[in-house]
């Protein structure tokens, strides 16, 4: 396996241990806390969203840092390999159309499904799904394309 | 031995395994560091499961003091020639 796919697999592996449970979580949170008003409902689902986000980038910053250290330590080299040539720009690109492809349709899911229930917490729901579905497709686009070479 | 990556009804083969191994044996890291690309680019190259940029591929051929049509054909695919 080579360098980039490691990353890609701690990639998934913050999604997964991390924001699958914030969600379950923030809707846990959600279901037990009175709103006032919809301005405050707005307000709680809002700083959800953007708190978890330096809380992920962080995560994974320490997660690839700790790959890099139990990698050197196993193989024995003391410099990894992470040249980015112009395959890897490739299916950069490529996942990333994907990933644009898969948050368009999420939102449309999402306002759809919004617009039918009423509700916002259905709103917000989704929209923090359609995210972690964009990153799913990002990260399985990747390993495709480099199982596949290109 | 020819890899090919298929284009269609054509295909885009290539020698590199076969001049590396007549360039004293030059491992795909080697190769990798002198074209400056990754060792899995260079894999994927050989087993005809990427097709190289023009300027990559002539990297290659500068490499091997070849012209880029002693490294790379574009042939017929095997699907059409059956």
């Amino acid at each position: 396996m080579s360098h980039k796919e490691r990353q890609n697999l701690i990639s998934l592996f913050t999604l997964v241990i991390v924001s699958v449970p914030y969600l379950i979580y923030i809707i846990a949170r959600h279901n037990t806390e009175s709103f006032a008003g919809v301005g405050d409902e707005i307000s709680f689902w809002t700083v959800a969203i953007v708190a978890m986000i330096p809380v992920r980038i962080v995560i994974e910053i320490i997660a690839h840092i700790a790959m890099t250290i139990v990698t050197a330590i196993l193989t024995g080299k003391s410099k990894i390999n992470n040249r980015t040539d112009e395959r890897d720009y490739l299916i950069s690109l490529k996942s990333n159309r994907n990933a644009h492809y898969t948050f368009a349709v999420s939102m449309i899911v999402a306002l759809s499904l919004s617009a039918a229930s009423g509700t916002l917490a259905t709103l917000f729901v989704l929209i923090l799904i359609g995210g972690m579905a964009t990153e799913l497709v990002e990260i399985a686009s990747k390993f495709f394309y480099y199982g596949r070479g290109h | 031995m020819v890899a090919a990556t298929e284009m269609g009804t054509y295909q885009i083969a290539n020698k590199i395994r076969e001049l590396r191994f007549h360039h004293q044996q030059m491992t795909q890291q080697e190769l990798a560091d002198k074209v400056d690309v990754t060792r899995q680019t260079i894999i994927a190259i050989e087993k005809g499961n990427y097709s190289p940029s023009l300027e990559l591929a002539f990297r290659i051929a500068r490499v091997f003091e070849v012209p880029l049509t002693e490294i790379f054909a574009y042939l017929p695919s095997d699907k059409e020639n059956n």
